[in-house]
């Protein structure tokens, strides 16, 4: 929950910039899937009180963008398909499914006997239904970004749904997890209202929203769950799930302290406390898909590889997590997050770079940067250099995080302003080529990641290295996972051989749960698992 | 809340100070509060000037290793999440202070007191075109319209001052044109007219020094008005930016810190809590020794 | 009085359609595309880019926006926001109440305790109690709101356990902001009823009733009270337009769901038709609140000519 927006979007961005031939999503790692307690018998009933940051426009796949919403959407409507540990598609609504020899076609035998919470038949037509509302150009559904190259959906007969694309599609699996199949009786009865009493076939029926104030949702009791990544095969153990509407995080902590609320996203800052207060747990995921790095504008002094090589010596990693995540992250050394299947710490180490202030004044020299003045700050061309390191409004760690590297790049002799800007107003501002370089966060689980990020022209319209091109083009279309995987390395070595970012951590995930929540996890695609949760309040 | 709701409280038949400076502080400090006050205030604008001087360490130098230390004998105040000394930057912070509170009024007074007098003094249709744009700003209360500049300019210190001051303005300008109203018609005014003395150079020597008593008073009360209003943005993340020691910056960083490391909260949210308090109490001690009203008592 | 009240009521309109005419001009000054900001980094297609320009009117050049956007204020029609998608008027008048109720309570417990300390100030001045009731009641106004509030959720709600933190709708979850808002507005409170009453005091028929031997209990509530309420009344009711507004920090700390807490939102997130759409309602609140108090301040004082 509570993924930073900026992230998810960028996510489907990343997914955009992937096409590649094959439909082989390749291999992933396995985030470990820790847990809270989860011993005994599981109990019926009870409420979970969960908090939102924000309210959610609309709970209607065709119509949101928000994360919030998709956060939310998780509990009430099933997918076609999951995606496991090993990042593997596996059935869901679709019983199983064929892939045309081109790769344009896929073809899904839909489960027979699932129900809608209306009573209606979850069916092929319900599929096609779907998707067809993702597709219509009048419902301008912002989610049509995810599925870019499906042209139409058949359904045949009521267990075959066909989905033909204009193209191979390599990330569909990943991208149909994120689109829920919605009961069309229910859509034709609440017509615009849809988004305001979504009704689809997931564990929990949708009860009740307060403008402003909260969500509620109530077991479905007919519910069978067919993934298999789940402990529990039946109906939720819990009654109802409510949704709490708080924007300030100090508010939602001290609701949870006042257990008003079973289960947070945790601040770093008191995870640590909550950790030691007895009758709390910290549930984290420690292997996760963010990675946090330093990307450079391409103008000068930025288009210096030994100025990019000074700025990834001068980074004191260990100080960050330490200070910023409270040690809730992993100093990272590679292109992509500790959780991707391409990590590589050996190779990492090898071609990487460690804070080393002294190597960092090296390569500032070799980059022709000196402090010709004696004032204890280099300047290029014999002017006075400044320059700039942004980040994006709303998420205080980010903001430590560069005050750290400011000084740090200031005793190197490199004079930094730091500025904090409305993450609508960074992009434009990137893109619009203002020379200095940013600290950003992205989240995403496939290795395609490399492409999302490092592909010209890049998402800041910033990134042109045909080489680097080249060796990501084999990368996404190479099917075979070993072969990908060299291919990926191959790239990587690359990015990092080239200083084209700086690396620093991947965070962790933390829930802060009172110890009556029983068995909460994530999915592999760091969804939490509701269904499977029960409570063992007195 | 801005300084618009406090003029209502001021009476435009306020007139001028008609003793001597000696005379003027010791009614003014005659009261407890106002000596509460003052002593405020005076360390407020010591500490802000000797910043450099009497701050025990760099404000802004990281310490890895003692991160929210509490407060001891060597960090008295403690030092903050990236491990600074918080005693250093609550003492830099109070130049900030002093120039929020500093540059914000003398904005609102600039323009308030600009439009006041000429409004007032002018009457007829200047005075109405100029007035009605004072009832419209007026009309977006207080904050709003700090809010709303701060979206237009964008966020950070510098806009935080603009927003805060050109948000308290019409409160001046209302006030101002009250007193310059209730005085132009005197006789000395008159006189001065007759004796053909320029606009400007009546206004100056004889309708700014009678309408200055609720002048000092307003500035006074907007003052920590500014402070208050400045750290509102900053909670709203649209004030002053990282790692400039701005108190409202301060409190908003220390927040989730409020069990596991409270001074980060708790002395930025005194500090700015301690300085308000005196500028009210000297303000409104002010008022009274400065309202003939009472004063006649 | 009528025409005193048409006249003014007359007044009103020009204010009102310039208020209209400012919040329009936020949209073209605040910076940032805001279909980018509405995408949020997403690659969308030109189409749809070009769709949601058109829904928003923003293919249209800046006066024809304008009269568009008139046109639809005066139907009541704010537009719909860029973060909810929902309409901007819905969304206000959802959060409406919540507001009212929270100025009304502050409005009772500035009331009560500015009346008060005020009070006790005045009868007593320059004594110590003068000084500590006028302390407390500075204190209010001088504390940084959201450390106000935060400390007395921590402090009551979590610690006592005395209230929820998070609001269930019942007159209980009321109090702790009510009480926050309220102590903040009533130092302005306690101050004005202070001069007022110092005002009052100090003229000849309070000192005639304490000449006829009326004890002073009755001379402050019964002479001095009463001629002091023309300025207080005034006052308050201001204070209440400022409080219906005023709530934006205090809202958002405590999760109250009102449209301070929605600016709060809209502000931090750009959604520049929310801005504009509460900026405008706050605006004409205000502007309503403060043409009632002129109307109860002319009925009340017999000095006021209506000329």
């Amino acid at each position: 929950m509570n993924v930073p927006r900026i992230v998810r979007a960028l996510v489907i961005l990343a997914l955009l910039l992937t096409m590649s031939a094959g439909l082989t999503l390749g291999s992933l790692t396995q985030p470990v899937a820790a847990r809270s307690q989860g011993e005994g018998e599981p109990v019926q009933g009870g409420v979970l009180h969960l908090s939102l940051g924000e309210e959610p426009d609309q709970l209607d796949p065709a119509r949101t963008i928000s994360l919030t919403a998709s956060d939310v959407m998780q509990v009430v409507y099933d997918r076609l398909v999951y995606i496991d540990d090993e990042g593997l598609p596996q059935p869901w609504i679709a019983e199983s499914w064929e892939i045309s020899d081109d790769g344009k076609v896929i073809t899904f035998k839909i489960r027979e006997g699932m129900k809608f919470h209306d009573g209606t038949d979850v069916d092929a037509n319900a599929v096609k239904f779907t998707y067809d509302r993702i597709l219509d150009p009048e419902m301008a559904a912002p989610y049509k970004s995810f599925v870019e190259t499906l042209e139409s959906v058949e359904a045949p007969d009521a267990t075959t749904a066909v989905f033909t694309f204009s193209e191979p599609y390599a990330p569909f699996f990943t991208n149909s997890t994120i689109i829920g199949i919605v009961s069309p009786a229910a859509v034709e009865q609440f017509g615009d209202d849809f988004g305001h009493n979504p009704v689809g076939s997931g564990p929990f029926m949708f009860k009740e929203w307060q403008p402003g104030t909260r969500i509620v949702f109530e077991r479905f009791p007919d519910y069978v769950n067919y993934r298999e990544d789940d402990t529990n095969n039946g109906p939720a153990y819990v009654d109802s799930l409510e949704y709490n509407i708080i924007g300030e995080a100090a508010t939602r902590t001290a609701a949870f302290e006042s257990q008003e609320l079973d289960l947070i996203d945790v601040e770093f800052e008191d995870v640590e406390r909550f950790s030691q207060t007895p009758g709390l747990t910290i549930v984290s995921l420690e292997n996760s898909n963010n990675i946090n790095f330093v990307e450079f504008s391409d103008r000068p002094p930025f288009d210096n590889v030994a100025f990019r090589k000074a700025i990834n010596y001068a980074i004191d990693r260990d100080a960050i997590v330490e200070l910023t995540y409270l040690g809730n992250a992993t100093v990272n050394p590679c292109p992509v997050p500790v959780g991707n299947a391409a990590f590589d710490a050996d190779l990492c180490a090898e071609h990487g770079y460690t804070f080393d202030p002294d190597r960092a004044r090296e390569m500032l020299a070799e980059a022709g940067l000196t402090d010709g003045d004696g004032n204890g700050f280099v300047e290029m061309d014999g002017e006075e250099l400044a320059v700039t390191l942004w980040t994006y409004t709303g998420f205080p760690e980010r903001e430590k995080a560069v005050e750290i590297m400011q000084a740090d790049f200031n005793e190197i002799g490199l004079r930094t302003d730091i500025q904090s800007v409305d993450f609508g107003a960074l992009q434009p501002m990137l893109e619009s080529g203002e020379t200095g370089m940013d600290y950003m966060r992205w989240t995403l689980v496939d290795q395609s990641i490399l492409s999302a990020m490092f592909k010209s022209p890049g998402w800041t319209q910033q990134t042109s290295d045909p080489e680097l091109d080249a060796l990501l083009d084999v990368a996404d279309t190479t099917v075979d996972p070993a072969a990908r995987l060299e291919a990926s390395h191959a790239a990587m070595v690359y990015i990092l051989d080239n200083a084209i970012i700086a690396p620093i951590a991947s965070d962790w995930i933390n829930v802060a749960a009172h110890d009556y929540v029983q068995n909460y996890h994530w999915d592999a695609l760091n969804t939490p698992r509701l269904n499977d949760v029960w409570l063992t309040r007195e | 809340m801005t300084a618009s709701t406090l003029t209502t409280s001021l009476s435009p038949r306020s007139t001028a100070i008609r003793f001597g400076p000696l005379d003027f502080l010791r009614r003014l400090f005659r009261t407890t509060q106002a000596q509460i006050g003052g002593a405020i205030v005076l360390l407020l604008l010591l500490t802000a000037v000797f910043a450099p001087l009497v701050a025990p360490y760099d404000p802004y130098e990281l310490r890895v290793g003692s991160a929210k230390d509490p407060p001891s004998p060597a960090y008295p105040f403690g030092t903050d999440d990236l491990g600074r000394d918080m005693l250093s930057r609550i003492m830099y912070g109070a130049r900030i202070t002093v120039q929020i509170g500093t540059i914000s009024v003398a904005l609102a007074l600039g323009i308030g007191v600009t439009i006041g007098l000429v409004a007032g003094f002018y009457g007829g249709w200047i005075d109405s075109l100029l007035m009605r744009f004072t009832d419209i700003m007026l009309a977006f209360p207080g904050f709003l319209l700090t809010l709303a500049i701060v979206a237009v300019l964008g966020p950070g210190l510098t806009n935080a001052m603009i927003a805060v001051g050109v948000g308290a303005f019409p409160g001046f300008a209302r006030l101002v044109r009250g007193s310059v109203l209730s005085i132009r018609e005197t006789e000395y005014v008159t006189a001065e007219r007759v004796l053909g003395a320029t606009p400007t150079r009546i206004m100056r020597s004889s309708i700014l020094p009678n309408v200055l008593a609720p002048i000092i008073v307003l500035a006074t009360l907007a003052f920590p008005l500014a402070v208050l209003d400045a750290a509102a943005l900053s909670f709203l993340g649209l004030g002053a930016q990282p790692p400039t020691p701005e108190w409202g910056a301060l409190l908003v960083d220390g927040r989730n810190y409020l069990r596991t490391a409270p001074h980060l909260v708790n002395i930025p949210g005194l500090a700015i809590f301690i300085t308000v308090l005196g500028f009210n109490l000297i303000g409104n001690n002010l008022r009274d020794v400065l309202d003939p009203r009472l004063r006649a008592r | 009085m009528t025409a005193y009240v048409i006249r003014r009521l007359l007044l009103t309109i020009p204010v009102l359609f310039a208020i209209v005419t400012l919040v329009f001009a936020i949209r073209p000054l605040v910076p940032g595309d805001p279909v980018e900001i509405m995408l949020f980094g997403q690659s969308a297609n030109p189409e749809v880019i070009a769709n949601i320009r058109a829904q928003l009117g923003l293919d249209k050049s800046i006066p024809e926006q304008y009269l568009l956007y008139v046109s639809n204020v005066l139907r009541g029609d704010l537009g719909t926001s860029i973060t909810t998608r929902q309409p901007v008027i819905e969304e206000i008048t959802n959060r409406y109440p919540a507001t009212l109720q929270l100025a009304i309570g502050a409005f009772l417990v500035s009331g009560i305790v500015g009346l008060g300390s005020g009070i006790l100030a005045a009868v007593y001045k320059d004594s110590p109690i003068d000084t500590v009731a006028m302390i407390v009641a500075t204190t209010g106004i001088s504390m940084p709101a959201f450390w106000f509030g935060l400390l007395a959720i921590y402090l009551f709600s979590v610690n006592l356990g005395w209230f929820s933190v998070i609001p269930d709708g019942s007159l209980k979850s009321l109090v702790l902001p009510a009480l926050t808002l309220g102590l903040i507005a009533s130092s302005i409170v306690a101050r004005l009823v202070r001069s007022a009453m110092l005002e009052v005091l100090g003229q000849e028929y309070v000192q005639t009733a304490r000449a006829k031997g009326l004890t002073e209990r009755r001379v402050v509530m019964h002479h001095a009270l009463r001629n002091a309420a023309i300025p207080v009344v005034t006052i308050v009711g201001l204070q209440f337009g400022g409080l219906l507004t005023g709530a934006f920090i205090i809202e958002a700390v405590f999760a109250w769901h009102g449209i301070g807490e929605l600016a709060v939102q809209a502000f931090a997130k750009r959604d520049f038709p929310m801005i504009q759409g509460i900026t405008l309602v706050v605006a004409t609140t205000y502007v309503l609140v403060n043409l009632v108090v002129d109307v109860i301040y002319a009925a009340l004082d017999p000095r006021i000519t209506y000329s």
